[in-house]
């Protein structure tokens, strides 16, 4: 058996240029605990999924930028709507089928989709149509 | 001496001073503030603008919508019932947090099954959710897998099969074929109705190059040269000369253009095809390398003149 490199058995296995760690304290030790914010060195950086929308200047001025910032699209008609959150649990249960296709994301079937809006617009196909509780979808 | 400057003008001020009047304090009640219909916050409240649903309410209430039915919602409806839900697990969180408070600090019990009740609710709009992003992420992936699979192949198929669909819909059902025109320009090419709406790029180009091609053959009639012929020698240089008038294809972008916003009807193709052998007669057809300028020439023309 060839013995491993010392080198892949260190943890952290990177080093910035003064000798500090990439991340963390030490190199030994338990590997198996969260590595928090307030354990890892200077360069550590775990963030919590909403900072970084942008950057600070030479001047300590904080510059935002607006690409990174989260927008939500909420649409218009949302209380005028007529659309329910839960629906009548007597509606019929329907099946989809995909029969002579390969489920519901086939290639095909968006192809025949497509085909079905160009020549019926937004009625319904009948290849569309539902018998009685199952559906081509 | 007298007294310093400051205390001076307190004694002037005090002596203006009118007497206060006590008054008993007003105790703020509820009925006394009144809330505006429209007042934002009750988004937070359900219809009937109840503090707390009773349990019979919430009983029964309904189910999560299914897959299949949500398959046959198109984008907007669906963004929209994902805020509706949205919504709705707001206003079942701020119940849900009054009954945890009240049952903390009281502890009934009734009032603990209300708020199971009100976590089944939630987890039922919770999965609706869950289902409007399974059945856009199916909606990406088949996107994704027709992008990369067979489009290339398939593209001449699909073309030839809506021709030969188009070419057969019966005359006395026009509007029905211009709307299956415009929904075809606007899937294969991109095109809007309104033309000068697009840019010219040569996905349109070549869009507006089949459709009018699709219009000419379907409205324009060729005029019907053979019965005139003789075997005459003048009947047949007047066969050749009316050939020449026969429009039989699109020649260049101009004409394309012409016959895209003619109007779908044998009147309206045949006044376009009298201005293209006005334009023949005088003019050589343009080179296919000029047509993205031309076309935007075109498009500005009309924006103009609207």
């Amino acid at each position: 058996m060839r013995p491993s490199p010392i080198s892949s058995l260190l943890r952290p296995w990177k080093r910035y240029r003064d000798g500090q760690l990439f991340y963390g304290l030490s190199k030994a030790g338990n590997k198996r605990w969260a590595l928090p914010t307030k354990k890892g060195n200077k360069n550590y950086y775990k963030g919590n999924h909403s900072s970084g929308v942008g950057s600070i200047t030479r001047n300590q001025r904080f510059v935002v930028n607006w690409e990174k910032v989260r927008t939500y699209v909420v649409p218009s008609n949302v209380d005028s709507s007529v659309l329910k959150p839960l629906v009548d649990p007597t509606a019929i249960d329907v099946k989809n089928q995909f029969q002579g296709y390969d489920g519901a994301t086939d290639p095909k079937l968006y192809l025949r989709k497509v085909m079905e809006f160009i020549e019926f617009g937004e009625s319904e196909s009948p290849e569309m149509a539902r018998k009685e509780n199952v559906e081509r979808g | 001496m007298g007294k310093p400057g400051t205390a001076r003008i307190l004694d002037k001020a005090l002596f203006n001073v009118k007497p206060l009047k006590l008054r008993p304090p007003i105790e703020p009640l509820a009925h006394d503030v009144q809330t505006p219909e429209n007042h934002p916050l009750w988004q937070f409240f359900g219809e009937q603008k109840s503090f707390l649903r009773t349990r019979s309410e919430l009983e029964d209430i309904g189910r999560p919508w299914t897959i299949p039915q949500l398959r046959r919602k198109e984008f907007d409806d669906l963004h929209t019932l994902w805020y509706v839900c949205l919504k709705e697990r707001n206003r079942l969180y701020r119940e849900s947090q009054l009954l945890q408070d009240y049952t903390t600090r009281v502890g009934e019990e009734s009032l603990d099954e209300r708020n199971t009740a009100v976590d089944s609710v939630d987890k039922m709009v919770k999965t609706t959710m869950s289902r409007i992003r399974h059945v856009l992420a199916e909606r990406y992936h088949s996107f994704k897998r027709t992008a990369t699979f067979e489009l290339e192949s398939s593209i001449p198929k699909l073309l030839a099969e809506f021709r030969q669909k188009y070419l057969e819909t019966d005359r006395t059902a026009d509007s029905h074929a211009e709307g299956m025109l415009e929904r075809f320009q606007f899937a294969f090419y991109g095109i809007n109705p309104r033309l000068e709406d697009n840019i010219a790029d040569a996905k349109v180009i070549e869009g507006l190059y089949s459709v009018a091609e699709l219009k000419l053959q379907k409205y324009y009639v060729i005029p019907q040269a053979s019965e005139v012929s003789e075997t005459s020698n003048a009947a047949k240089n007047e066969n050749e000369t009316q050939n020449q008038d026969i429009i039989k294809e699109v020649k260049d972008i101009r004409e394309a253009f012409l016959i895209f916003g003619a109007e779908s009807s044998d009147e309206g193709i045949l006044s376009a095809v009298e201005t293209i052998k006005e334009i023949r007669e005088s003019n050589e057809p343009l080179p296919k390398s000029s047509d993205t300028e031309v076309l935007t020439e075109l498009m500005y023309s009309t924006k103009e003149a609207v």
